[in-house]
């Protein structure tokens, strides 16, 4: 019997500590929730992952925004432009989309579902689930969607851990400076996570691809301008991309090109200075790319 | 394997398995259970499952019957050796022949990686051997398929063992009757334990740990040094914790399986510390590999220095095609022969005259054990290089280390108590419920997968 009181005493604090945690969350989810509905005029949408955090300065794009957050997958990239263009009806979509973009999750679900839990639906999760990439943290997440009326205490301590670091689902341009190019660690660091996981190379992720296949969709019913890039990569980071990663990368794009622009300027001939490091530009290259790709906004004329 | 496939299996397993009355019937259900677990985690799998079973099972009768001709047993174990190297080791070569097709374009886009990986090929193979060798020896007959196939595939124990042996598990069928209110209350305890320890003390853990194991260098070498000790508490209560389930999971069947894990972090050597940490591949390396190759020459040096070595090499390089691994393996092995040697010159010396150092050795003993065995994990572990550096490279960590380990010998006893009175403290049938409620209230849901299911 003592050891019971003892069990319902400290099932009662972690219910409290679980209930304050998530009360915390709702307040902090509803303040980045006004970043939708700022007064702002976007026409020209920038998404994607830190290729674009890095590399696409909205200065030199009239009436742009830069939403991109670092390790923005392509199915978050989804649910932003489907907020977004409730709040704002962009005209033009500029999405980063590297090598690694289609390929399956590495280990980055937790951060994910802390930033996107908000902007998610079921459609998400049953996408997850038949594609057999529900992870234990999306299925946290999707459990406590439907027993939060219920409030039932599971796994309330995961709360508590969502509270650590910043749960911004909107991203900005950062302005990088300096280079790193010629420390060889970084390059081998960032060919290693961004290609490989524990079993060897990454394999494509039929998810993404379908969540690729759905911005295509919404941009076309909303009367968005699409355009798909590639942003700069270092010639030798070029080099150390798997040809079993890129040739599918460019079979994905091919059959599906009649329906964006894609600016391919991953091998563009660039300086060192202008790498922050072996695959993100710094603010030169930002500059420099920003202003080709305004320049291909106004005159809709496709690099080669 | 904390998933619906395992848990949906259990529930309309043990429905069906305890609502037939036939014994066999029963026991034949639970095969097709078993392979319907399988199929639904890789179709694939089922298949070779069922492939290998009529192969071994067929050498099996073989042996049996030609117990004077060893060659039967050499060309049978061969054969699930080539197996296991064509599905797992050839994956080694992927990365030579990512580097050929660098230079030559126009080579077939293949990788040997996507071969196929059969789910729990190492298990199965490891069985099989045991199986066959066993019936060489005389210590089993090949018994009936059915029994067999069950063996292969309890699905309870597939992913990642316990190793169990034929000759313990055969004789079990045959007297499986219903559960008594002891099985119930033992294999639900065992389960609510083991995912205790997983979902809430390894996942919480290996939550924490993570970021420092990725970049070490972004950290302190005290937080390093942590981080190390931390990640042997990980997979001992990751691993630990899916042997409770699978142990459990097998007794609601009626099916005692043998323990995995007894302590292992209070072994006193390193010898100790192998009979008490993954039990049943340790005994399977005892057996199988570390005597054969001790009867193949009386030297010394091959027994003392070259059997470890090699039987722990072998041992590493089970849990995957990886260097890291050999060298965890030749690390232990180098271990085990220290220990040897230790051992040797322990019995040359007067007893009288060494008392003093026997009883030092005695009281540095685990604590030597412990460093020994966590240094080994930074092997173990992807990243492990660059933590080693991070605390190695910095004296503030170096200092640290003497102190836990003067701190362990004092600590040791109080230890070894503690646990002993752990394991005996008594376990009411509520205390199962009460853990299961705490482990829904506090479980992770960042990490899920065993370590081990990945070997």
């Amino acid at each position: 019997m003592r050891v019971f009181s003892k069990l319902v005493l400290i099932l009662v604090l972690l219910i409290a500590l679980g209930f304050v945690a998530r009360e915390i969350r709702k307040a902090k989810t509803a303040k980045l929730s006004t970043h939708l509905r700022s007064d702002e005029n976007i026409k020209v949408l920038i998404l994607g992952d830190s290729h674009a955090v890095a590399g696409i300065d909205p200065d030199y794009i009239p009436d742009s925004a830069n939403w991109a957050q670092v390790g923005e997958e392509l199915e978050y990239s989804y649910y932003k432009l489907v907020h977004a263009t409730r709040a704002h009806a962009p005209k033009e979509l500029i999405l980063s989309c590297s090598y690694f973009n289609f390929l399956a999750p590495n280990d980055t679900e937790w951060e994910m579902q802390r930033r996107y839990h908000p902007l998610l639906d079921k459609e998400f999760y049953q996408a997850k689930s038949a594609f057999r990439e529900m992870d234990a943290s999306i299925r946290y997440h999707y459990l406590k969607d439907i027993l939060m009326p219920a409030y039932l205490p599971i796994g309330i301590l995961n709360d508590v851990a969502l509270l650590y670091g910043s749960p911004s689902f909107i991203g900005a341009y950062d302005r990088r400076r300096g280079t790193a190019i010629g420390d060889i660690r970084s390059l081998h660091k960032a060919v290693s996570r961004h290609y490989y996981d524990g079993n060897g190379l990454r394999e494509i992720s039929a998810l993404r691809v379908y969540f690729f296949d759905k911005i295509i969709s919404h941009c076309q019913a909303h009367d968005i301008r699409l355009w798909v890039v590639n942003t700069p990569l270092h010639p030798e980071y070029t080099l150390s991309v798997p040809p079993q990663i890129s040739r599918p990368y460019y079979e994905i794009i091919k059959d599906r090109h009649e329906h964006f622009r894609f600016l391919d300027h991953s091998s563009m001939s660039l300086p060192n200075e202008m790498f922050f490091d072996y695959d993100h530009l710094n603010h030169h290259g930002a500059q420099l790319l920003s202003e080709l790709i305004a320049a291909d906004l106004q005159t809709d004329h496709l690099l080669p | 394997m904390i998933a619906l496939e395992y848990f949906g299996i259990l529930i309309a397993g043990l429905a069906l398995y305890w609502a037939i009355p036939h014994n066999r019937l029963r026991l034949s259900v639970l095969s097709a259970l078993s392979l319907l677990f399988i199929w639904l985690l890789d179709p694939m799998s089922a298949l070779v499952v069922i492939g290998l079973s009529g192969y071994t099972f067929i050498f099996g009768g073989i042996i049996h019957r030609h117990r004077d001709k060893p060659g039967w047993h050499t060309a049978a174990v061969l054969g699930i050796l080539l197996l296991l190297v064509f599905f797992k080791y050839l994956g080694m070569l992927s990365g030579i022949s990512d580097a050929f097709y660098l230079f030559l374009e126009n080579l077939p886009n293949f990788s040997l990686h996507r071969l196929f990986l059969p789910l729990g090929i190492s298990y199965i193979t490891f069985k099989h051997i045991s199986y066959l060798t066993d019936i060489k020896w005389g210590m089993i007959s090949p018994g009936r398929f059915d029994d067999f196939l069950l063996y292969s595939s309890f699905f309870t124990i597939y992913l990642a063992g316990p190793i169990e042996r034929y000759e313990r598990f055969a004789p079990q069928l045959e007297t499986a009757a219903k559960p008594i209110r002891q099985d119930w209350h033992e294999g639900s305890r065992r389960i609510a334990i083991g995912l205790f320890k997983k979902l809430v003390i390894a996942d919480w853990l290996a939550y924490f740990l993570a970021p420092i194991w990725k970049s070490p260098e972004a950290y302190s070498a005290w937080q390093a040094l942590a981080a190390l000790f931390a990640y042997a508490f990980v997979i001992y209560y990751d691993f630990a914790g899916y042997s409770d389930i699978a142990i459990g999971a097998s007794r609601l069947f009626g099916i005692r399986i043998m323990e995995n894990f007894d302590r292992p972090y209070l072994a006193g050597n390193i010898s100790q510390f192998w009979r008490r940490w993954h039990i049943s591949l340790s005994d399977w390396i005892r057996d199988y590999l570390f005597f054969p190759l001790s009867r193949l020459s009386k030297r010394k040096v091959w027994n003392i220095f070259w059997v470890p070595v090699i039987a722990m090499a072998l041992c590493g390089l089970w849990h995957g095609a990886d260097s890291r691994y050999l060298v965890w393996g030749i690390w232990h092995g180098l271990g085990l022969s220290a220990l040897q040697i230790y051992l040797q010159l322990k019995r040359k010396a007067a007893a009288g005259s060494k008392k003093r150092l026997n009883s030092l050795l005695k009281w540095i003993g685990m604590p030597t054990t412990l460093f020994f065995v966590f240094f080994g994990w930074l092997s173990f572990r992807a990243f492990g290089l660059a933590l080693a550096l991070r605390i190695f490279g910095d004296p503030q960590a170096l200092t640290l280390i003497p102190v836990i380990f003067i701190l362990l010998i004092f600590l040791q006893d109080t230890l070894q108590k503690s646990s002993v009175l752990l394991a005996k403290l008594s376990w009411r049938l509520e205390y199962t419920i009460y853990t299961l409620i705490l482990t829904m209230i506090l479980y992770s849901a960042v990490h899920s997968d065993f370590i081990y299911a990945g070997f």
